[in-house]
């Protein structure tokens, strides 16, 4: 019915754990505790189900969640840059 | 799975210290994330604990709006900004906002990551604007101007509902049609809505007639088709009809006469074989299937006396729990009837098709077999020289190679109150016709009589509507399908109450996602699906190659 990993709080940042968790709403309550080195993040099935969450799974998801934050982070610029050239002709007088 | 210390207490990183509090106070204890208890303002302190993960998230997604730093041309050879998506052991699936992609091995993958392509990876990068170089930057910009034309067009397909009456009582009709005449559109009314109609800024536009069944309150139809082609050629505006029918006894040559020769694009239901067709039509209607027979034979001879060119026939079918295991005899069924296209429609959760009809519904994962079993046998068909393809199949193949389709349901914005807009029998407009079908007023945004089409579009509701639409604000901005994707505000506020959600507990990313995935596997692992997507991205007729 649940499951608890612990995610040490040096390896990930707060947002990838964020971006990670995002896909997990639908099906679990999630909830995150912590000590001073870790957050232990809490599974626990709304159906009453077996918890599907493995912990290698969720190390996979806060690898690729890490990887799309920074680089949404970093592209950011050029992404706005561009687009607003792109859209110029079809701003009004207002922008 | 790693033991937890008992030290562990409610994350402060993550939730506000008030609801910390409040926790700490229920517990009586500092303790291990909530008690585990099934009482309700346990559940619903687990709720919240889901919703402050989901506030945060947004939140971050307007930090990272704020940290925008500039970016000058004078930088590139830049990498531009890409999300990929892993879809295979050593593949992984890499697209940008154009919706050009490409397929990298791992290697190539982690080169990209680091930003450090060799030469030839460099050159294939640059081709697909995942590099962008003083080459390929005027291109890729005037790409994505093509692309977000729409932006500007204002909406151009109207969708005139002149009567919510039907004859018919279809088990998930999302329209909630009753048979009820005080509503049918009024001359008055009919007027007025070509009037607003007109004050559209695009110069060419679908008007689409639905309903209940719109050939019941033709005399509406024939209003609007008259007028409106009067105003078309005293303002040099073209117009486009079609309309929706249910095809039944309701249709006669004298209607078909005047919607043929008026160049309305005519589709009709048609859910399957006859007992399964029959049996969604409702039980007041007997003999359903063998009357849209008659029906749609008497529309091929109206055809032929008034045109010269091929018949094109269209239908449309939803998908119910009973059409499941028949995918084939619907296929089958289709084909006898002389179309070439079926459009495998996920069930909208609308009016009577509303998530509490457990009879009709099916889970995403169950639609997603249905429709993967569908596409197979079609595949299979058209290799034996069958001329029949499937509408998602043809739109995913389309927006993956590179043309926005108009198709509103999938892009950013989505058309409502931007591209489109739905005008009631009574004169009152939402933004779109999913947003008259819910059970609720929240996406009215005007009325025909007292206020002129800008002030429509330009209401808080209508702005609130297409703003959440926009995929830049959800978790579709990491999502590599982002390009070929789209949301819909009225599900959202169908299933949560609100217009924005977490769109990965939509059945609409489900689906459309695995769709998506479907199409891209398929280019890339089998070869005589391959074939056939390019043929029909070439919209070349099998059976004419074949000759």
């Amino acid at each position: 019915m649940e499951e608890k990993i612990v995610v040490r709080k040096n390896t990930y940042r707060k947002e990838a754990i964020i971006v990670a968790l995002q896909r997990y709403l639908k099906n679990y309550w999630v909830t995150i505790s912590e000590d001073e080195t870790n957050y232990c993040i809490q599974f626990e099935s709304k159906s009453g189900d077996n918890v599907g969450v493995s912990e290698n799974e969720f190390n996979n998801q806060l690898i690729e969640a890490e990887f799309i934050y920074m680089k949404s982070m970093e592209s950011l610029p050029i992404r706005t840059t561009i687009m607003k050239k792109a859209l110029e002709p079809y701003h009004g007088e207002n922008g | 799975m790693a033991r937890m210390a008992e030290t562990f207490v409610l994350s402060k990183d993550f939730y506000p210290s008030s609801f910390l509090s409040e926790c700490a106070s229920d517990n009586g204890e500092k303790g291990v994330g909530l008690s585990v208890d099934k009482s309700d303002s346990m559940i619903r302190k687990r709720e919240s604990c889901n919703q402050y993960l989901i506030d945060e998230y947004n939140r971050l997604l307007k930090k990272s709006e704020q940290a925008t730093k500039s970016f000058r041309f004078s930088d590139l050879p830049a990498l531009n900004h890409f999300r990929s998506l892993k879809i295979s052991e050593d593949e992984y699936f890499i697209s940008v906002d154009t919706g050009n992609w490409m397929i990298l091995a791992r290697d190539d993958f982690e080169l990209l990551k680091s930003n450090t392509p060799n030469v030839s990876l460099a050159k294939n990068l640059e081709k697909n604007f995942i590099l962008l170089t003083g080459e390929n930057i005027d291109s890729y910009t005037n790409k994505l101007r093509l692309r977000y034309g729409f932006l500007s067009e204002g909406p151009t397909l109207h969708i005139v509902v002149v009567t919510s009456n039907c004859n018919l009582s279809c088990i998930y009709c999302q329209a909630s049609a009753t048979n009820v005449a005080a509503k049918n559109m009024s001359k008055e009314t009919a007027i007025e809505t070509v009037n607003r109609i007109f004050e559209s800024p695009s110069d060419s536009f679908i008007i689409e007639f639905q309903g209940g069944e719109p050939l019941m309150n033709f005399s509406a139809v024939k209003t609007i088709i008259t007028y409106a082609n009067q105003r078309a050629k005293r303002e040099n505006k073209q117009v486009e009809y079609s309309l929706i029918s249910n095809f039944t006894s309701i249709v006669t040559e004298e209607k078909l006469r005047f919607l043929l020769e008026n160049n309305v694009s005519i589709c009709f239901s048609l859910d399957g074989p006859k007992e399964l067709h029959e049996m969604n039509r409702g039980r007041n209607y007997p003999n359903a299937f063998d009357i849209l027979k008659e029906k749609v034979e008497l529309y091929k001879q109206t055809w032929k006396s008034i045109k010269d060119e091929p018949i094109n026939l269209k239908a449309l079918m939803t998908t119910t729990r009973t059409s499941l295991p028949l995918f084939k005899e619907i296929v089958d069924t289709y084909i006898d009837f002389g179309t070439t296209q079926i459009s495998i429609r996920v069930l909208t959760p609308l009016g009577k098709a509303s998530e509490t009809n457990k009879n009709l519904s099916y889970t995403p994962e169950e639609f997603i077999d249905f429709w993967k079993q569908s596409v197979a046998y079609i595949l299979q068909l058209r290799t034996k020289g069958i001329d029949i393809s499937e509408f998602y199949l043809e739109l995913i193949l389309t927006k993956l190679f590179g043309n926005e389709t108009g198709f509103m349901d999938l892009r950013s914005p989505c058309g409502a109150g931007y591209g489109q807009i739905t005008y009631n029998y009574d004169g009152q407009v939402y933004t779109c016709d999913e947003g008259r079908m819910i059970y609720s007023d929240y996406f009215n945004i005007g009325n025909v009589f007292n206020q002129n089409l800008s002030s429509i579009l330009r209401s808080e509701r209508a702005i609130d509507v297409h703003n959440a639409s926009i995929l830049e604000q959800y978790y579709c901005d990491y999502c590599a399908f982002k390009p070929y994707c789209g949301v819909c505000p009225v599900l959202h506020y169908q299933q949560k109450g609100t217009l924005q959600t977490n769109v990965l507990e939509t059945d609409h990313c489900n689906v459309f996602s695995r769709m998506i995935m479907h199409v891209v596997q398929s280019l890339l692992n089998d070869p005589l699906a391959r074939k056939e997507f390019e043929k029909i991205l070439l919209g070349v007729n099998w059976q004419k190659i074949e000759s």
